[in-house]
């Protein structure tokens, strides 16, 4: 009751305080936020992904596509860190489509600099590709409060591991402990990158 | 409520370096004249629409299949297709409160390796888009059997997408946008590689694209639904859900008996491309959302006005009808620095995005239009799950606000209790300003070191002792 009655009064707007807000806001790494994708829970996305790495971006440069110049594209550099899936590689370069409008005007999904845990897709004729499920198969990777190492997709990792555990048994698919308790707990929110790399792993996307 | 600021200096870096922003409410925010190396940007704080005086929006479709069998027979012939189409985009049209208007302009145009028929190749698409960036047409494309999206390198997951291709620069308006349609998720084959999806779901997916086409950004309502994920979203959240929700987990509304656009977005659409009668139909409620310290504006809080139930009913209106948009929408998400462009040409970001206003005013101002009612105002966090292409608002990675969600009332501070509401009638025509929101249990501002100018008054202590005062 007593912090109920301690008022603040607004008194002068100090722009300085303002402009540090603004120029400090958590915000603005942008989205590619025009593409309906359906879910997929990520054995699925294991499946379906060509590479699965886990690196830092060294670089993402925006250009036109070489051949189809009306199309804007990202090419995105990696050093990589792990590789799941695929060939194991020290460093990765691809290039995706940009749907976005404001992701062709140099608003990418990818920075310099950002740890990402990535399902890329099968490269394209044209050398085009994507994360799987787009949203779904990029997770950024950060760290809790703790330090400890935490990934989460474009879709908050909701639906990560709907029914995994049933289609898991349907192929006779042994799920090691760790990934069985991560399935039958799932919640939204970032996962510890180890159990993620775990399930990556159990799915049989082994490296 | 307390700001839970979580970036790392590595990811404050990063975002810094990205030179244009996503907005809530409306995709696009001009920024105004040029100013030192950063170009003119459409109208300051104003969101970029097509242009009123040139409706109807014209669409042209590609001339083949919806959809198509890996066997390459028809399931969906293209005037079933056009129909479909001309149905989606009827949904937004039919809004009575908009001035908005499609009509369907024919076949696509010849464009480069585009000549004419199906358009199946990705060097056609190539064309057509670069047609479409000159503003000669804004094509609807049927990707009959999901084969462009697959040259394009996009996952069989894509339902469709909206690209958009032109805007003027000078007057603020969207001048060329495409559709993207995967007839895959329609031609009745389900494999883990060939997914479906129902009628409704589909086209109620495209017609979210078309949202976007038309300027519109993601929206966020009735967030508990989607943490619960049931089977079968119940009706009250799931009417009140807008369309331009970033992703969709329920039933198709059409398939729970509701209208395909939920009160926001027709809230939002009105506002967009106002008509004559809007002003009959709708009244707005606008404030600033604040910091702790109640003078520092914060940007990024999700501010949603709910009708009050009305307990004679068996429906909860408050989840049914509902607006919202993000707080400093109309303001940039990044203002740029001039700090890291000694670095290197990748790390200069001295003009930050081209959309959004620098007035600093707008940085937490939000602004509804809500039809004739009596509402309450809360402010939420937007979901943090919310990032990349789920965004919603100009923040991303979203801001997050600690605690529930704080509702506004006639004392305002940063201490009241947050489930004090306050009821806001509001009539047609009504414009209610300064429903100013303190936010709860936050930092004082976003840098809680930096000196925000404010008085705060000391609480109010108990009685100290002669003896204790003098020990002092």
């Amino acid at each position: 009751m007593l912090r109920a009655m301690v008022r603040l009064r607004p008194r002068i707007v100090h722009l300085s305080s303002v402009l540090l807000i603004v120029l400090s806001a958590p915000a603005i790494c942008p989205a590619q936020t025009t593409a309906r994708t359906l879910p997929r829970a990520l054995d699925q996305l294991a499946s379906e992904a060509d590479v699965i790495v886990h690196g830092y971006v060294v670089s993402a440069r925006v250009e036109s596509h070489p051949q189809l110049t009306n199309l804007m594209t990202v090419v995105v550099k990696m050093n990589v860190l792990d590789t799941y899936k695929g060939k194991p590689q020290k460093s990765l370069v691809f290039r995706q489509y940009l749907l976005d409008l404001r992701a062709q005007l140099g608003a990418t999904e990818y920075r310099k600099g950002q740890e990402l845990l990535l399902l890329l897709g099968p490269v394209s004729e044209f050398g085009l590709t994507s994360p799987v499920g787009l949203e779904q198969g990029r997770f950024l990777v950060s760290r809790d409060a703790k330090g400890k190492a935490v990934a989460v997709n474009g879709r908050g990792n909701l639906g990560l591991f709907n029914s995994v555990e049933k289609r898991a048994q349907a192929n006779g698919v042994q799920l090691s402990a760790r990934t069985t308790a991560l399935v039958r707990h799932p919640a939204p929110g970032p996962i510890p990158l180890a159990d993620l790399e775990d399930a990556l792993r159990t799915f049989g996307s082994v490296r | 409520m307390r700001f839970l600021i979580r970036l790392t200096p590595r990811l404050l870096l990063i975002c810094f370096l990205a030179p244009f922003a996503s907005a809530g409410g409306p995709l696009v925010v001009g920024a105004g004249p040029a100013a030192g190396t950063r170009p003119a940007f459409g109208i300051d704080g104003k969101p970029f629409t097509w242009n009123p005086a040139k409706m109807p929006i014209q669409y042209r479709i590609d001339p083949g299949p919806m959809a198509a069998n890996t066997s390459g027979t028809t399931v969906i012939d293209h005037a079933s297709g056009v129909q479909r189409v001309q149905g989606m985009f009827g949904v937004w049209q039919s809004t009575p409160t908009a001035s908005l208007s499609f009509s369907n302009a024919g076949n696509l145009l010849p464009a480069g390796a585009y000549t004419s028929g199906d358009l199946s190749s990705a060097q056609q698409f190539d064309a057509v888009i670069g047609s479409c960036r000159s503003g000669a047409q804004n094509p609807v494309i049927f990707d009959a059997n999901g084969s462009l999206l697959n040259a394009l390198g996009l996952p069989p997951e894509v339902i469709g997408f909206n690209t958009g291709c032109a805007l003027d620069a000078t007057n603020g308006y969207l001048t060329g946008s495409a559709i993207v349609m995967n007839g895959q998720f329609q031609d009745r084959v389900t494999t883990s590689s060939n997914l479906e999806m129902t009628v409704n779901e589909f086209d109620e997916a495209i017609t979210h694209e078309i949202g976007h086409f038309t300027g519109l950004d993601h929206s966020q309502i009735n967030l508990d639904l989607l943490l619960e994920l049931p089977a079968v979203c119940d009706e009250d959240r799931l009417a009140g859900m807008p369309l331009m929700f970033p992703f969709a987990f329920c039933q198709a509304r059409k398939d729970a008996g509701l209208p395909v656009l939920s009160h926001d977005e027709v809230a939002w659409i009105s506002t967009l491309y106002p008509n004559a009668s809007t002003p009959s139909n709708y009244g707005t409620i606008s404030g600033t959302i604040f910091f702790a310290d109640g003078i520092s504006q914060a940007q990024g809080a999700n501010v949603i006005a709910r009708l009050l139930d009305d307990p004679s009913t068996s429906e909860d209106e408050s989840r049914r009808v509902a607006v919202s948009v993000v707080s400093g929408y109309l303001f940039t998400g990044n203002p740029g620095q001039s700090v890291t462009a000694s670095i290197s040409a990748d790390e200069n970001n001295t003009d930050g995005d081209a959309s959004g206003s620098r007035n600093t005013s707008l940085i937490g101002y939000y602004e509804l239009s809500v039809p004739p009612g009596t509402y309450t105002i809360e402010v939420e966090s937007v979901f943090d799950a919310f990032v990349g292409g789920s965004g919603v608002g100009p923040l991303n990675p979203p801001a997050r606000l600690v605690g529930d969600p704080e509702f506004w009332n006639e004392n305002e501070s940063a201490f009241d209790f947050p489930l004090q509401r306050d009821p806001i009638i509001v009539h047609a025509g009504d414009n209610i300003t300064g429903t100013d929101i303190i936010l709860n249990y936050q930092f004082p501002r976003f840098d809680q070191y930096e000196d925000g100018g404010a008085f705060v008054d000391t609480p109010i202590l108990p009685p100290v002792s002669p003896e204790e005062s003098m020990h002092a």
